[in-house]
């Protein structure tokens, strides 16, 4: 035999000899071996099968932090309806009960340097023929100010405290009339209106309640002003004492409008 | 050699003098096609690093993974009742306002998107978002925008900017460009949220403006959007308020906000999306 053939001979042998060891083994310890390979596959079986648990459970965590992330925002968002939801129940209550015709709006925009001088309403003539100039804008709290100028979809509304805006009043317990204006400028946090033209003798509280007379033929009379704050003295008036002059404090929070009336006339 | 410098430099100088003369309308149109043209790059970077998260270290055994499901599926219930409350009261909500006749009762959808980019150099300014004007079919009467309310669970996030086919620029409310209005929790005075667009003592902030001078404004207090803008719905947190002194420039005070969650950690936001 030649000394490359004897080589590859040994080669082969060698390579073959495991496989043979193991057919040899199978064949003598047949049961002990399918006991092996049965465990073998069933723990294979096993992790494959919590793996692929883990991986559903990864999946399904995943799916359900987004879920969750979504319905939190959309709580977010909704939140916001219960108030609105009240006030709402407040303002249908008031146009159910009231003898006028009232049109609802809601405020779209102020100016920041003027917000107590007028705001921007949602409501304009294409929505309703009927809206002009000089209209109530009431709440179901009270007096609200007038409408100013009229465009297609939205309609500015002067604010009760708006020294442009003036109102026929009457107080509530002596019955007398007077004019209420808008103070104009803004010292306090809530800005204030006047009641000017009370005869110099009539006697006045702070706290008195004032409402609408009627007499101006803009407003109808009976909607709430705003209550006396202060009582200025005569000397100190601007009208040499001829008259009473008071100071009101809004009915409303002017800073807080967010859905106004707008009185388009009686029903 | 010294002729094809100054060719090159030549094409470079007519190419920025001729951006730089485009109207803004032309800027915006060029920088959405810029957005369009990069967007797979995003879109390419965004998957590679969701595979780098993937490997979420409190996810790794059963045990684990059952005790997150289950803690999420807790506080799913827990949402869902919520939602369920909620619905009900917007059912409410637009039968009141049916009867009040109020003119066009808002519908909104939320468009959930996934943050893909940012600008690393100024992340306080804009992130980038998968979502673009592609997504218009999923919307039935909306239509997808520049300037619509970004936000997540924990307040309000941004507007979005620039928009290309499949995706958007959010401008984050510690930009300046990003504006709108908001309400002091307990005062109730309404302002100007503005983004201070730089990072002061490392931190980018935002700014309150046209709140007066006599406001008694605590530190601490919250800050809430009031809807008047036409943008933001009213309620949603910007933020708190963490300094207020009067300005020396004007009748007004100075407040920093500080945002009411880490705009740095963004990853799933949702925008707003109102019904036409």
């Amino acid at each position: 035999m030649r000394r490359g053939q004897a080589s590859s001979i040994q080669v082969f042998l060698m390579v073959i000899s495991p496989f043979a060891a193991l057919v040899l083994g199978y064949y003598l310890h047949w049961a002990y071996v399918k006991t092996i390979g049965d465990r073998t596959t069933t723990l294979i079986s096993n992790v494959d099968n919590e793996l692929e648990t883990l991986k559903t459970l990864q999946r399904e965590v995943i799916r359900l932090r987004r879920e969750n992330t979504r319905i939190a925002t959309e709580n977010i968002y909704y939140r916001n309806l219960t108030g609105e939801n009240a006030r709402l129940e407040e303002m249908l209550n008031f146009k159910n009960a009231s003898p006028y015709k009232l049109q609802a709006c809601k405020v779209i925009g102020r100016k920041q340097e003027s917000w107590w001088s007028s705001l921007q309403v949602n409501i304009g003539w294409e929505d309703d023929i009927g809206m002009t100039k000089d209209l109530p804008v009431v709440s179901p709290r009270g007096v609200v100010g007038k409408t100013g100028e009229v465009y297609a979809k939205t309609t500015e509304v002067i604010l009760m405290v708006n020294p442009n805006c003036k109102i026929a009043a009457t107080l509530e317990t002596t019955r007398e009339h007077g004019i209420v204006i808008g103070g104009g400028s803004r010292t306090k946090s809530q800005p204030q209106s006047k009641m000017t033209y009370i005869p110099r003798g009539v006697e006045l509280g702070i706290g008195e309640r004032v409402f609408t007379s009627g007499a101006g033929g803009v407003f109808p009379p009976g909607l709430f002003l705003g209550t006396v704050a202060l009582i200025k003295p005569l000397a100190s008036q601007s009208n040499f004492g001829l008259y009473q002059e008071l100071w009101i404090d809004p009915a409303i929070d002017l800073t807080q409008l967010e859905e106004l009336f707008i009185v388009m006339g009686a029903k | 050699m010294r002729f094809k410098n100054f060719l090159i430099f030549a094409v470079i100088a007519i190419f920025i003098g001729y951006c730089l003369t485009r109207s803004s309308e032309e800027h915006l149109r060029f920088r959405s096609l810029m957005l369009q043209t990069l967007s797979p790059v995003f879109f390419a970077v965004d998957r590679l690093i969701a595979l780098s998260e993937n490997v979420d270290v409190s996810l790794q055994t059963p045990a684990s993974a059952q005790a997150a499901f289950d803690k999420l599926i807790d506080e799913n219930q827990i949402l869902s009742t919520e939602r369920e409350k909620m619905l009900l009261m917007a059912k409410e909500n637009l039968d009141l306002r049916k009867k009040l006749s109020f003119r066009g009762a808002p519908q909104f959808h939320l468009l959930g998107c996934h943050v893909i980019g940012r600008d690393p150099a100024s992340w306080w300014n804009s992130v980038y978002v998968n979502r673009g004007t592609q997504d218009h079919h999923s919307l039935e009467k909306a239509i997808f925008r520049q300037g619509l309310p970004v936000i997540s669970p924990y307040g309000v996030v941004g507007i979005t900017g620039v928009v290309s086919e499949k995706m958007s620029e959010v401008i984050l409310i510690l930009n300046e460009n990003c504006q709108f209005a908001a309400q002091l929790e307990e005062c109730r005075e309404q302002g100007i949220i503005q983004g201070e667009g730089s990072v002061r003592e490392g931190t980018p902030q935002t700014r309150m403006r046209y709140i007066p001078k006599e406001t008694p404004v605590k530190i601490g207090e919250n800050i809430f959007t009031n809807g008047l803008d036409g943008i933001f719905p009213p309620g949603l947190l910007v933020g708190k308020v963490i300094d207020a002194r009067p300005s020396i420039k004007d009748s007004y005070l100075e407040i920093t906000v500080e945002p009411a969650f880490n705009l740095t950690q963004l990853t799933e936001l949702f925008i707003i999306v109102d019904e036409l």
